[in-house]
């Protein structure tokens, strides 16, 4: 399979809702950047390093 | 260019040389800088915010390019720069693809994805072709995907033709040469 077509279904799942939550758990750390952390970003005139600490 | 007879044949790498050489000259042969993948998102989304990397992004977006070119781009320089490896890259492909959506949305730039979102939608029809044992989205995908590749190319050089070769042509393939009426006389 070609990079471009997995990397394509990847940006898919992600857009449907769905995380690598094994990989999450794995890495014993709280995964923030999810959708709802985007459309936040979208919708708030925020900088990134703003939005990180007022996830946080 | 050494000749034939001049050449020593033992001067050559021994069986299984290949192996002791060093294989950590490039970045993707050590361990990658970010192991998480919080961590690789979260280092793209600081770099993409860094007005350098925007204005590049929002040039290429200008340009016609689509988010997944750009997300493909951007995970191929992550690779090959070392900060993460390929699966965590391809892991991180949506929050980066997401990440750069935002940017343009904020710019207010026309963009492309370059990729269909289709929505969630579970007919009874799909479900009933899938006999309710498979995820039906996921076989859409898959599919559609299968088709994609199964269509011959109807290009090109190399594209095959829908009519069979002239009886000639077929000859020539063959290595007969086609005499000429001039010839037989």
């Amino acid at each position: 399979m070609k990079l471009k077509k997995i990397i394509t279904k990847s940006i898919r799942s992600y857009y449907d809702g769905e995380l690598p939550m094994t990989t999450i758990e794995a890495s014993g750390k709280p995964f923030i950047y999810t959708m709802e952390f985007f459309d936040m970003l979208a919708e708030q005139d925020l900088e990134v390093g703003e939005a990180d600490a007022e996830q946080e | 260019m050494l000749s034939k007879s001049n050449r020593n044949n033992f001067d050559g790498p021994i069986p299984g040389e290949n192996f002791t050489s060093d294989v950590k000259n490039y970045p993707w042969h050590r361990p990658p800088t970010h192991n998480s993948l919080d961590e690789v998102v979260g280092s793209m989304v600081k770099s993409l915010n860094k007005p350098e990397k925007t204005a590049l992004v929002l040039a290429l977006l200008e340009t016609n390019e689509t988010i997944l070119d750009v997300v493909t781009g951007l995970i191929r320089i992550g690779v090959a720069n070392g900060r993460m490896s390929i699966d965590m890259g391809i892991l991180a492909a949506g929050p980066m693809a997401r990440m750069v959506e935002v940017i343009a949305e904020k710019a207010e730039i026309e963009y492309d994805r370059g990729w269909n979102q289709k929505p969630r939608l579970v007919t009874s029809e799909l479900l009933r072709a899938m006999g309710g044992r498979v995820d039906p989205n996921e076989v859409d995908e898959d599919e559609l995907d299968a088709a994609e590749q199964d269509e011959p190319d109807t290009e090109g050089l190399m594209a095959m033709s829908d009519d069979p070769a002239s009886e000639e042509q077929q000859l020539e393939m063959l290595g007969s040469e086609i005499l000429e009426d001039e010839d037989l006389v």
